[in-house]
């Protein structure tokens, strides 16, 4: 028995209790889905949203919810890889810290307050002010302000060149209305968020449930396109196995929490389908090769390699992540603005190889070694029975993520397997710079990468940026201060009749789904 | 010195026990399955098929061997990350047993010492355990418990301790109860009379007497502390993974409860198993002991 898909394998039992299960709990249902044309959806796996207002949330589902009720000045086309007009219509610049945009006219905020400069620029400086504490400031920090040059047209002043300016302007820079915001301020705008997106928010009741209707003057030609379905029925459940229950009796028709096997098991039932794609965010192994917890072996870049070459990457992406997740050879993902894949220094699995390096690097026996990690422990098991292979007893360290970000601010985790999703910023500064920069979370503390990743950053010379860049994935993957491990992937399982696409940054457009 | 009010004829009072146990019969049910359960705990390394921490990624999620397409060599089938689930089920009974003695050891000894000084001396010695016991009491022990194990890092160790320092009240309730009772004896106030130190009545007049009752308590104790490991491990505050623990596994299962129950199932059936051994020993020591009245 191998790893063949699993859809139906499931035993007799099994099936007829989960359809058992989905047919009595969804008698007393409501409505099914496409009858009142509101998809419910249940999020939450990572806790609830903290704060609708895009500009003070960290959580992934916080970036769904915004990309449905707001919109950006530009669009990201992921099709085509392309930058689309979207609030704003065209751009220039008139030199490399300077842009000028002109506004789309026409185009009204949920509460009727019409769009206009007034609204960028009101947005742009009060997210630029740090004084306001917008929580992701690599986001914002490059603004020095907006100025008004027309009712629709704007300027903004940078304090450095941006090169990644229309992946913020087309991801986390949503434009609010200034005269709602400017009376109610972030804690009203959590309470009743308005923007101009293809939703518009109904109700709120926070942490819990949000009702969204399709945004009926979404009629001015976006090219994310009118919303087909009616409504949306947000609720938070943080429990997944509530989800998968739900979902089989009809409480929701819409998750996206749950883990490939899950996938595989409820695509196998009648009435449901499902879907998965590969998403920007990758899982490392993280090694603390600059001392910090004071651990020596990992100091050694023999160990390290020994380590990089006992995991059998392939085996846990094919076998426990599963589905379109590959294995990743750089501390970036593939598509990402600068991610030079044969820059890279591929570590192939070869523990015959691993062990001759231990017993090279003074530890024959192998030694003992804390993990530290937060994502399914099936992965650390399977990396700790790898290296007992090489007779390294890796002890498992499982904590919340908070938790474990804190210790390693601390620089007490020898060894962890974390991941990261760039706030699915298709750009190397948004995963690769945010490590490697001499911050908290650096366990390198490697000078010359860091001035590297200064200039990937900064350069506006699109080469000169890929140069750089190359140099510190050749700089990271060659002393292996990360052991780049694979994409995840994020599953999606909904009931019958929605027409669904997934994309490679991890958020779902509602607003692009429909009934069949 | 056994209490001998309890049997008619003073000549062989464990021979009068052990025929009682045999009599007894969800004792004898009770104390063999303890018996099986703690026999294949010892030789585990030796009857079970397979490395219980040993992975094989390709052979994940196998089913147990009432499914038509079961492995032989898996019995009861492989976890998540292809591991043999009955070695992992043989090898988590020595996890769940570790906790359960060396848990009652340590409460057993704590609760005892106060219980009987308590008991034995009276007077402001009793009015001081009695205030530490009821703030005991007042604790929310596995609150207490998740929180001390949360801040202190989770370990093998750590749940023993935690849970060997909270659960001794029962004992001191117990042992405190029974010496007030056996003080007044007379071959205790004979000892007293011929000059005898406290530590030798406490140590060779009233712990004996206090055997039995402690057995009783500790099976249920024991029953309580692999229950609450179980229940930590399960919320990710126990034994740390890859460690086989019967509540561990019963987390790592949750994930496949609507399709692959069994998971759950297995090691639910034997958590239950081992606490429905412990009870039913325990209930049975009581009855042929005589020494419920006092529980």
């Amino acid at each position: 028995m191998t790893n063949t898909p699993r859809t139906g394998k499931s035993s007799p039992i099994a099936t007829v209790c989960a359809t058992a299960l989905a047919l009595t709990l969804s008698a007393p249902a409501a409505l099914a889905g496409p009858d009142d044309d509101t998809l419910r959806i249940a999020w939450g796996a990572t806790g609830p949203i903290d704060n609708l207002d895009a500009y003070f949330n960290t959580n992934r589902t916080g970036i769904w919810f915004a990309r449905n009720v707001w919109d950006t000045l530009v669009f990201r086309d992921l099709e085509n890889s392309s930058y689309e007009p979207l609030l704003a219509t065209s751009w220039t610049f008139p030199d490399d810290k300077t842009m000028d945009l002109t506004l789309r006219e026409g185009v009204v905020f949920h509460n009727g307050e019409p769009f206009n400069a007034d609204d960028v620029v009101f947005t742009l400086n009060f997210i630029a002010d740090p004084d306001n504490g917008v929580l992701t400031r690599n986001n914002v920090d490059w603004i020095e302000r907006a100025e008004r040059t027309g009712d629709y047209s704007v300027r903004i002043h940078m304090t450095r060149p941006m090169p990644q300016i229309f992946e913020l302007l087309s991801g986390p820079i949503v434009i609010y209305p200034d005269d709602y915001y400017a009376e109610v301020g972030p804690s009203g705008m959590n309470e009743m968020p308005v923007g101009t997106g293809p939703y518009r928010v109904t109700e709120v009741v926070p942490a819990e449930r949000y009702t969204l209707e399709r945004n009926a003057d979404y009629t001015w030609g976006s090219p994310k396109g009118e919303a087909s379905i009616g409504t949306l029925e947000v609720r938070e459940i943080a429990d997944v196995q509530t989800q998968v229950a739900e979902l089989l009796g009809g409480g929701i028709d819409f998750t996206a929490d749950i883990s490939s096997d899950q996938l595989e098991q409820i695509i196998g039932l009648p009435g449901f389908d499902g879907a998965q794609s590969e998403t920007m965010r990758i899982s490392y192994l993280g090694f603390d090769a600059a001392g910090r917890s004071e651990f020596e072996p990992v100091q050694d870049v023999r160990v390290r390699e020994a380590i990089a070459r006992a995991v059998n990457r392939a085996a846990i992406s094919e076998n426990l992540v599963r589905g379109d997740s590959r294995v990743v050879n750089t501390p970036c993902f593939p598509t990402q603005f600068g991610c030079d894949q044969s820059a890279a220094t591929v570590w192939e699995y070869d523990p015959d190889a691993a062990r001759a390096l231990l017993a090279d690097a003074g530890y024959p026996d192998g030694f003992s070694i804390d993990l530290y990690s937060y994502r399914s422990p099936a992965w650390s098991e399977a990396i700790i029975a790898d290296l007992a292979e090489i007779g390294i007893d890796a002890k498992l360290n499982h904590m919340g993520y908070f938790a474990l970000r804190d210790l390693q601010h601390e620089g007490k985790t020898p060894l962890y397997l974390m991941d990261w999703g760039s706030f699915s910023i298709n750009d190397m500064s948004a995963i690769t710079s945010r490590f490697f920069t001499l911050g908290p979370d650096d366990f390198a503390r490697d000078d010359e990468l860091a001035a590297w990743l200064d200039t990937g950053d900064n350069a506006s010379d699109p080469d000169k940026r890929r140069a750089a860049y190359a140099d510190a994935i050749g700089r990271i993957t060659s002393e292996i201060y990360w052991l780049p491990m694979f994409s995840h992937v994020r599953s999606y399982a909904y009931v019958d009749g929605l027409n669904f696409k997934g994309f490679v940054d991890e958020i779902p457009r509602f607003y692009a789904y429909s009934w069949n | 010195m056994i209490d001998e009010q309890d049997t008619p004829r003073a000549a062989a009072p464990g021979r009068v026990v052990l025929r009682r146990m045999l009599r007894h019969g969800s004792f004898t049910i009770g104390a063999t399955l303890l018996g099986v359960i703690i026999l294949i705990a010892i030789f585990a390394p030796l009857i079970a098929p397979h490395d219980p921490y040993a992975t094989d990624l390709t052979n994940r999620l196998l089913p147990p061997f009432w499914h038509d397409d079961s492995d032989p060599a898996h019995l009861l089938g492989t976890d998540r990350v292809g591991r043999d689930y009955l070695s992992r089920v043989m090898y988590g009974a020595q996890v769940s047993l570790v906790i359960g003695f060396l848990t009652v050891i340590i409460s057993c000894v704590i609760g005892s010492l106060i219980g009987v000084a308590a008991g034995y001396f009276g007077g402001p010695v009793d009015a001081l355990v009695t205030y530490i016991l009821t703030t005991r009491l007042s604790l929310p022990l596995f609150l207490v418990a998740l929180a001390i194990v949360a801040l202190s890092g989770s370990s093998l160790t750590t749940v023993i301790l935690v849970l060997g320092f909270f659960l001794w009240d029962q004992f001191a309730v117990v042992t405190r109860s029974v010496t007030q009772q056996l003080r007044s004896q007379d071959y205790v106030k004979a000892a007293r009379a011929m000059g005898a130190s406290h530590r030798r009545i406490i140590f060779r007049e009233l712990l004996p007497n206090l055997r039995e009752p402690l057995l009783v308590v500790a099976t249920v104790e024991m029953a309580n502390a692999i229950i609450l490991e179980a229940s930590l491990s399960f919320l990710g505050f126990g034994v740390q993974a890859p460690l086989p623990s019967w509540g561990l596994m019963l987390s790592d299962a949750r994930e496949f409860m609507f399709f692959d129950p069994w998971l759950m199932a297995i090691p639910g059936c034997a958590l239950f198993v081992l606490l429905l051994a412990i009870n039913f020993t325990g209930d049975g020591l009581r009855d042929v002991t005589g020494r419920g009245a006092s529980l």
